[in-house]
This record gives structure tokens, sequence and C-alpha cells, in this order.
């Protein structure tokens, strides 16, 4: 049986969907091609966890990747026992009251932080998975925002992107079932095309 | 031939003073080799600098080997729009030497040497830096493969990295300056360790 490998931030975990585990895109791709779902993306995930899984594990052991990119701000630290995600929200203007170094954090996106080091690193970790990935079948999605330095567009060279309004969403923002079948036609599309 | 050079302050030459653009190793396996020199390297270079340079500054496909240095993994730079105009293009070197106790010489104010001096000591370790180190060695790995460039990787780390080098520099057999960069004996030493490989790479 074939084994796909998906990772992302909560796109891909499926965030906000009733029935996640079945409606998300991974699970439809996974169905429609016979093959075993393997899904590691995570609510808040960054770009830098994402490259970190790929080179945590034998690729050897996957028949495909889909690998969905997510905003270039984000990123993640060792706490001694967990990587901790580290997402800043423009809304509430920090890092959220689950960051146990929260204003360490919030500090370092209002004053250090510039979206110029987000695009050295967008840059960094696109070229490490598409070259860990270079002899394997893989997709890579990526995602518009408002092309602002809290909310920034995707700006390397990916697969499939999606700007911000173009799949149905649900209240949060996430795709909704429809936005997962969307999803799920276009990576379909892509694996044939990649056959 | 086109040779790719970058690094820290081992590949700049620093503390060769007035005698750097001789001695330094770059300039000696140039010149005996007669080709021109290329070395991207600055004083407390990161490995996120020494990435920067290779995926967005330069284009490696247009040189016929490259030889990087990395350096010590905690090293990170950030940018500064307002400091655009310096010699790094806004970009702001950081060594964990630069959070020192004493205030002479300290590049940071009070306020930032608190900020990173918090950094070091509570939010950043050794398992983050060295995964952060093994994602830029295989970024600059694979991107050296992926465009058919051989590729010479050297370290000063060598004490603290679990990953495998091509050359590790911080060893009794490279003389030293009392600053602890090579000496001209010592660039001479490394640039004989790189002349012999490009001989094996050709």
């Amino acid at each position: 049986m074939k084994k796909i490998y998906f990772d992302g931030c909560s796109y891909t975990f499926g965030a906000e969907l009733s029935d996640r585990l079945n409606s998300r895109y991974s699970a439809i791709v996974s169905k429609e091609l016979d093959a075993e779902e393997y899904n590691i993306a995570m609510p808040g995930s960054s770009n830098r966890r994402i490259a970190r899984n790929l080179i945590e594990h034998n690729l050897d052991q996957y028949d495909f990747f889909v690998i969905q990119m997510t905003k270039r701000l984000r990123t993640e630290y060792y706490d001694g026992s967990l990587w901790q995600k580290v997402k800043f929200n423009p809304k509430t203007n920090d890092v959220g009251n689950k960051n146990p170094q929260k204003e360490f954090w919030t500090k370092y996106y209002k004053e250090i932080y510039h979206d110029e080091y987000g695009r050295i690193d967008e840059i960094m970790f696109y070229t490490l998975i598409r070259t860990l990935l270079k002899d394997k079948p893989h997709v890579i999605i990526g995602l518009t925002h408002r092309g602002t330095i809290f909310a920034p567009s995707c700006q390397v060279p990916v697969d499939i992107v999606y700007a911000k309004g173009s799949l149905p969403y649900a209240p949060l923002g996430h795709p909704n079932g429809e936005g997962h079948n969307i999803i799920a036609s276009d990576v379909l599309s892509a694996y044939e095309n990649i056959l | 031939m086109k040779i790719y050079f970058d690094g820290c302050s081992w590949t700049f030459g620093g503390g060769l003073v007035e005698r750097r653009e001789q001695d330094r190793f770059t300039a000696v396996v140039c010149r005996e080799l007669g080709v021109k020199e290329y070395n991207f390297s600055l004083p407390k270079s990161s490995n996120n600098r020494i990435v920067r340079q290779l995926l967005t500054e330069n284009d490696i496909s247009e040189y016929d080997y490259a030889v990087i240095q990395m350096t010590y993994s905690s090293r990170l730079e950030y940018y500064d729009e307002s400091k655009k105009d310096n010699r790094d293009k806004g970009w702001i070197r950081i060594a964990n030497q630069d959070i020192k106790p004493c205030k002479k010489g300290r590049k940071f104010s009070d306020e930032q040497w608190v900020f990173w001096n918090y950094y070091y000591k509570n939010v950043f370790d050794e398992t983050y830096f060295n995964k952060k180190e093994e994602i830029q060695y295989k970024t600059i790995r694979n991107h050296c493969k992926i465009n058919n460039v051989p590729l010479l990787l050297m370290t000063v780390n060598n004490w603290d990295t679990k990953l495998k080098f091509d050359i590790e520099l911080e060893h009794t057999h490279i003389p030293r300056l009392p600053c602890n960069h090579p000496n001209s004996l010592g660039h001479r030493v490394i640039a004989d360790e790189i002349l012999s490989w490009l001989t094996t790479h050709k």
C-alpha cells in the first residue's frame, strides 16, 4: 500500500472541520489513491518545523509528499523537552498567552523581526524542502495573505498557491469542507502530472 | 576557474591585519591557481549569513567550486532597515561573545543587551542550535549539489557539531595568532588542504 506524507499548518491539519480526520484534503487524497495517510501537520506550524520534520524522517518510507508551506514569520524553539511553536497574532499584537516566553517573543516581533528576515528564511526552507525531495514525487503548496509583514504572501515558486479568498472558508478563516475538496482535487491533478 | 569562498573571520583573514589580503588562505589558493579571488566572508558571520549569501546574493552556478567554512551555530543575524547602508546591506551580525557582561566595547544599547542576553540564556539551547546547523548544512550541501558545483565544506565548530565536514579547522596543527585565528602559516596549511582537495575533484 502506498504511503503519503503530508505536513503543513492548520490548513493541512484540517482546522475548523467538524469531521477533520475524514474530510481534510489529506484524507481525501489518500482515499482516492488508496494510500495510507501520514499527516503530521499542526496548527501554528512554521516552515522551520516542516523542514525539521523532513530531515528527521526516513523519506524512503513514503511514495508521495505534500508539503504546505506556511507564513514565514512563524518559528519554533526548543524548551528543553519539547519544540514550541511561535506565531505572532497581529490582532492581539502578541504571541499568545500559551507561549511561556510571551514577553520575549512579543518584543522580538515588535522590535527585531523584519519581513526581509522572513523572506530569506522562506527561501532557505523552500530550497531545503525542494532539494530533499528532488528525486521523489512531491507537491509544495503555498498561501498568499494580505502581503503585509504579519500576513505575508509566499514568494517562492511553489507548485500550487492559494490566494487569500480563493477558497471557501469556515468562520475562522480555514478552508471549509468544500475548500478541502478543491485542495484535494488540485493535489490529485498535480500528482497525475508528476506521474 | 571560479571558486566561491565564504565563512567567518577565519576565511576573512581575521587577525592578519596588513597581511590579510596576501596571506589569507583564499588568496593563497587563488594565487597558486592563477585565478581571481571571490571571498564573501566577514568577521562574526553566522551560518544564517553564509546561507543567505549562497541562496540570494550570489549565483553559485557561475562558479566551478565552492569552499564554504561554516561557523559557530549560535551566531545569527537580523535585518535593520535603518542600517541598510552598512557593509552588509542592513544585516546585523550577532555572536554570543557580543553578550559580554562588560560594557566596554559593547555594540548594543543596554536594552538590546538585556534582550540578547535573555535570548542566549533562556530561549535558545544546544538542541535548537544543533538543528539550525543541520538545516543550514543540508541546505548548503543540497544547493551546491543541485547546481553541480563541487563543495568543500569546512567548520570551526568541530568540537560541538554532530555533522560530518570535509575539513575541521579547530585543530592544533593549524598555527594560531594570540586572537586564536590562524596566523600566516596556519592559512598556508589550510590553503594546502584545499589545493589538495581541488586536485582530487577536477
